[in-house]
């Protein structure tokens, strides 16, 4: 009975794996794109996002499944519950990376405006904190969960900066009158949120990592 | 082993105390029934020499004796009997009656069905013809066994009580040696003499068992030298992915630490889509091969299950410069065959425009030098690239003979100095003489360049230095010039193929493209270092420092 269960735990965890470096790989793609503006790799991105739902209603079918029939306890218990919550997370980085893939490569009226800076860096930090999340959990590293989770404050100011320079781009848009390029100003805008909605998940992600590992979510114990 | 003894020897003494107990109750059965008889015969003569004095009925009626005493009648009729019943039936079929009846004396052990008790009977057959029996309880016996039980048990405890620490001690004494054996010098310390063939072949096993230590411990060096020697990166997998060996190569690639990737899974140590992939279809078909990309390098990734097993082992290759070197000879491929269809397509059309007679003979000076300049830009184009193409072969047929490499420079110099001219372009040549081992022709072709090159991006009034010095026994070219300079971003690529700075300036300069990439080339066939120094505006110095000719074993 054990060495079944230890084979669906083991089976879990590649299934996990699977999907952190699906949506790991989509958000680091969906950032490239700001660079290339690729229609067929963006397509591609958003084609995955189906693939990142269906590993989800699959490892959250089998967490029920460990759940009611084997009725674990302790640490499995932890492992499995952890799971369960660490793929909605995984899910929406999975949505927001293909959002962001549709919105760089909506065609635009006008002049294509350059993406700033701050948010190219924005999308590397993010990529770089969901691959960090996604190893803190292949490595049940609790210090590299932690960072993750101290390293969201980073892309928070990024945003903020983001927003700044989007005021700025706007305020020089309106002395220069050309209206049409601040659709997409506002479309950066909304690229921003969903990367900062993404990091918010990866700290999700790190968080679950530490309570799967210590059994305390935030610092708490959980029982 | 001790347990064992220390029971048995518990055992034993439980077993004698027992037998002891036994006999002893046997004896006691036998003893007190014929006590109990004698005693009864001696009352039967007493009795009897009483009726003979006071007659039967007399001897009866004041008789007191703890016995049952019956007087029966030749034909089995009880004529008397000491506990009072009246009309018992006939006695002659009675043991002990008819014993006596026969031979004149009986006795028997039996139940009797008057007293419902075990009764011991005597009987005597009187003179008259009469039988006197006397009867006793056989109670006695079984009192008397009944007293002595508790004495028996008693005595057994304090038998096993005493025993106890006397079995211990035995026991240990028993079990000394064999504790104090030394297994690895069995000879010696054996006490027992039965051990000595199980001591040997426990040496013999010993010996064995270490021999095949030491050659497993030899083959599994031999295959850590041979894996850890191996550039390409190993790795073997059990059937749940987990790896059991993994090479420095391999961790190196996949940037991890040997000692946490074992017992890992590989999703665990490197979770690309590639490698996620390329495990699905090694699990479906077998075997399965695949590229991955990390750290700017391109490995190439081949996994194929192991006969007879479920595992499977996973070859890892650095394809980093055949996969640069692809896209390199594409990229060639594709300039090549531009840079060799403008010219022809130019000579056709002018040659098209002439033979349906469209132009005009004050035209035909200023075509004909188009045609004669395109033809020759294909021709120098063939050139440069058969040129490439035998130093792409390692330049066959290359000599390795002692030139000078100022006589060289000056040489080029020379040549080129009317296209200097044209230009209004100073071009000097200096230095001493310094010795190069190498093919002349190659080196003749990398200073020309490389002076061209100078001249050709220079403007007006500009300068060439060409220096030539000895450094460190080595020679050293060096060519500058205050030309235009090269970008930064170009800078690490103007000895590609093809590769220009600008099209357009290029392009009217007369250039194939293909220069300094015939001057790396010829660099490397000489293990020469190219240094560039280049300002944008200003300049550009390129130094060519050649090895040392002893170097290379002249």
């Amino acid at each position: 009975m054990r060495r079944r269960f230890d084979e669906q735990l083991l089976e879990l965890n590649q299934e996990m794996i699977a999907m952190g470096s699906r949506i790991e790989q989509a958000i680091e793609n969906a950032g490239e794109l700001m660079a290339s503006r690729d229609v067929a790799a963006a397509r591609i991105i958003m084609q995955g996002d189906q693939e990142i739902d269906r590993m989800e209603r699959e490892i959250e079918g089998r967490c029920l499944r460990l759940l009611l029939m084997q009725q674990p306890v302790a640490s499995d218990l932890r492992l499995i519950s952890s799971a369960l919550k660490m793929i909605t997370d995984m899910e929406r980085i999975g949505d927001q990376s293909s959002d962001i893939a549709e919105i760089i490569t909506m065609p635009v009226e006008g002049n294509l405006l350059p993406f700033p800076s701050q948010l190219q860096q924005m999308s590397r930090e993010t990529a770089n904190m969901v691959r960090r999340a996604v190893d803190a959990y292949v490595t049940r590293d609790i210090e590299l969960a932690r960072a993750v989770v101290a390293s969201d404050d980073v892309v928070d100011n990024l945003f903020d900066e983001v927003k700044r320079e989007l005021i700025k781009l706007m305020n020089d848009q309106c002395n220069a009158q050309r209206h049409a390029d601040g659709m997409q100003l506002l479309d950066m805008l909304m690229i921003a949120k969903y990367y900062e909605r993404s990091a918010d998940h990866a700290t999700n992600i790190a968080e679950w990592v530490e309570y799967a590992v210590t059994g305390k979510y935030k610092g708490e114990m959980l029982q | 082993m001790r347990k064992r003894i220390f029971i048995s020897f518990i055992a034993l003494i439980m077993v004698f105390g027992t037998l002891a107990s036994l006999l002893l109750a046997g004896i006691v059965s036998t003893v007190i029934p014929n006590q109990v008889m004698k005693r009864l015969r001696e009352e039967a003569s007493l009795v009897i020499a009483r009726m003979e004095s006071l007659g039967a009925e007399n001897a009866f009626g004041r008789l007191i004796s703890t016995s049952r005493i019956t007087h029966i009648a030749p034909d089995g009729t009880v004529l008397f009997d000491s506990t009072g019943f009246e009309d018992l039936d006939n006695h002659a079929q009675r043991e002990e009656v008819e014993e006596a009846l026969k031979t004149g004396n009986g006795s028997a052990v039996r139940y009797s069905s008057t007293l419902r008790a075990n009764l011991i009977y005597v009987s005597t057959r009187l003179e008259d013809g009469t039988v006197l029996r006397l009867a006793a309880s056989e109670s006695a016996s079984r009192e008397m066994m009944g007293s002595m039980l508790p004495w028996q048990i008693f005595g057994t405890l304090a038998l096993l009580i005493l025993c106890l620490p006397l079995a211990a001690r035995i026991t240990s004494l028993l079990v000394k040696p064999i504790l104090e054996m030394d297994l690895d010098k069995p000879d010696d310390s054996l006490v027992y003499e039965e051990l000595i063939p199980l001591a040997r072949r426990i040496d013999e096993q010993a010996k064995q068992n270490r021999r095949q230590l030491e050659t497993l411990d030899e083959r599994r060096q031999e295959l850590d030298v041979l894996l850890g020697g191996m550039q390409e990166g190993f790795l073997a997998m059990d059937e749940d992915q987990r790896i059991l060996l993994i090479n420095n190569s391999a961790c190196q690639m996949l940037g991890v630490d040997s000692r946490w990737a074992l017992g890992k899974t590989v999703p665990e140590v490197n979770r690309r889509q590639e490698m996620l992939t390329l495990l699905a279809e090694l699990r479906e078909k077998g075997c399965a091969t695949g590229m991955l990309g990390r750290g700017g390098k391109t490995y190439m990734l081949s996994a194929s299950r192991v006969p007879h097993g479920r595992g499977a082992v996973l070859l890892i290759s650095d394809q980093t410069e055949k996969v640069e070197g692809e896209s390199t000879r594409k990229r060639f491929a594709a300039n090549v065959s531009h840079e060799l269809r403008t010219p022809p397509t130019t000579i056709c059309g002018y040659a098209e425009m002439m033979d349906k007679g469209m132009v005009m003979p004050q035209d035909i000076p200023a075509i004909s030098g188009v045609i004669l300049k395109e033809g020759r830009r294909m021709l120098s184009l063939v050139e440069d690239i058969l040129r490439l193409s035998r130093l792409d072969e390692g330049f066959p047929g290359g000599a390795h003979v002692r030139v000078g490499l100022f006589d060289v420079a000056r040489a080029a110099c020379e040549s080129l100095l009317p296209a200097a001219k044209d230009k209004g372009i100073s071009l000097a040549c200096e230095g001493e003489e310094a010795f190069v081992l190498g093919d002349r022709t190659l080196l003749d072709e990398l200073s020309s360049n490389l002076i061209d090159n100078a001249i050709k991006y220079n403007q007006a009034g500009g300068s060439v230095k060409v220096i030539v010095s000895a450094q460190n026994r080595g020679a050293v070219l060096t060519v500058s010039d205050n030309g235009f300079g090269i970008e930064p971003q170009h800078q690490s690529q103007i000895f590609e193929r093809f590769y220009r700075t600008d099209k357009s300036r290029s392009k009217a300069t007369g250039g194939t493209g293909l220069g300094l990439s015939i001057v790396k080339h010829a660099a490397e066939y000489h293990s020469a270092i190219i240094t560039l120094k280049s300002t944008p505006g200003q300049g550009t110095t390129i130094r060519v420092a050649f090895p040392e000719p002893g170097e290379e074993g002249a």
